[in-house]
């Protein structure tokens, strides 16, 4: 029992590559560790994406076992994060098709199955959250997918299948709603904390 | 602030996990999963061989192939008692009731454990 815990607290220590490299030559205990750190990144970024609490966790965890599948593939070109993102959007994305529900023409915000009150969590952590929940669905998509899963233009038109113009458009008008609000939180947040 | 440094700061952003989540009960489920396909992978495995064994010992009883092995081994084994010096000392002649093809495979079959004994041993401690 203390040889596991001692091989946990030697594995927290290491790079992201190194971890990779480990759970490419069969230690799942590294694999573990790698999902340890970067699960709750990638359920936000299902939430942000549209999906709710139980989704996100389901398609986290399928998107680490592919990762895991995968793993000999990744080359520490880029961050393990990002590229276990890009997996977990792409599956979602999928799963989207496959319900028929990516629709880029709806033009009000939705409401959030992600982004109840009561996991908002501390003021500031969660600013993306509430600035992401002003957007209409199609440009949340589509910047979250472009910034949040490193998506370019061309391969979100490609996912989406629409049209180039269309999805560059929902990220410009995303992006900019988002900077408007994203300060105006930031100043009230600094008017709270007078 | 230019686009550039809102879009690095938004990158930022979205690379930050949610307060409230559980990292290491996150972490724990994927390896259950894990496991389980481990698990799976290897009751098929070793089902599908188990399967296959069973297919390989019927052929093998249905066919004459150990009744000529048999016979191959005892034509051997007469040939290389023939070729053998007269005046070998008993114990490495044999005294002829232990002596025989049967005795000789025994002998074979314990190195080989014992060289694979061996051979574990190593790679454990290594």
């Amino acid at each position: 029992m203390a040889g596991a815990s001692g091989r946990a607290t030697m594995l927290s220590g290491r790079h992201d590559v190194e971890l990779a490299s480990l759970a490419a030559m069969g230690e799942r205990a590294a694999f573990s560790e790698l999902a340890r750190r970067h699960g709750g990144a990638v359920r936000a970024l299902l939430r942000r994406l549209g999906a709710d609490n139980a989704l996100a966790d389901d398609m986290a965890q399928d998107a680490f076992l592919i990762a895991y599948q995968q793993i000999a593939d990744f080359r520490g070109e880029g961050a393990f994060a990002a590229w276990v993102r890009r997996i977990a959007a792409r599956l979602y994305l999928k799963r989207r098709r496959r319900d028929a529900r990516v629709d880029l023409t709806a033009e009000t915000p939705e409401p959030q199955g992600g982004l109840s009150d009561a996991e908002t969590g501390p003021i500031g952590r969660m600013d993306l959250d509430q600035a992401l929940a002003c957007l209409t669905p199609a440009e949340r998509l589509c910047v979250s997918l472009c910034h949040g899963a490193g998506f370019s233009h061309a391969e979100l038109a490609e996912a989406l299948n629409a049209p180039l113009g269309t999805v560059k458009s929902h990220v410009k008008r995303g992006l900019d709603k988002l900077r408007v609000r994203l300060s105006d939180l930031a100043a009230s947040d600094q008017e709270a904390g007078r | 602030m230019s686009n550039l440094d809102f879009e690095g700061q938004l990158e930022r952003m979205f690379a930050q996990a949610a307060a409230d989540d559980d990292d290491l009960a996150f972490a724990r489920a994927v390896s259950r999963r894990l496991d389980r396909a481990w698990i799976l992978r290897w009751a098929l495995i070793g089902g599908l061989g188990l399967v296959g064994a069973g297919v390989a010992a019927v052929q093998l009883a249905e066919s004459d192939i150990i009744e000529r092995t048999l016979a191959l081994s005892d034509q051997a084994f007469r040939l290389v008692m023939l070729s053998l010096p007269h005046d070998l000392p008993a114990w490495l002649a044999g005294d002829g009731a232990a002596s025989g093809p049967q005795t000789v495979w025994v002998f074979v079959g314990v190195a080989l454990i014992g060289l694979g004994g061996a051979a574990w041993r190593a790679v454990s401690d290594n």
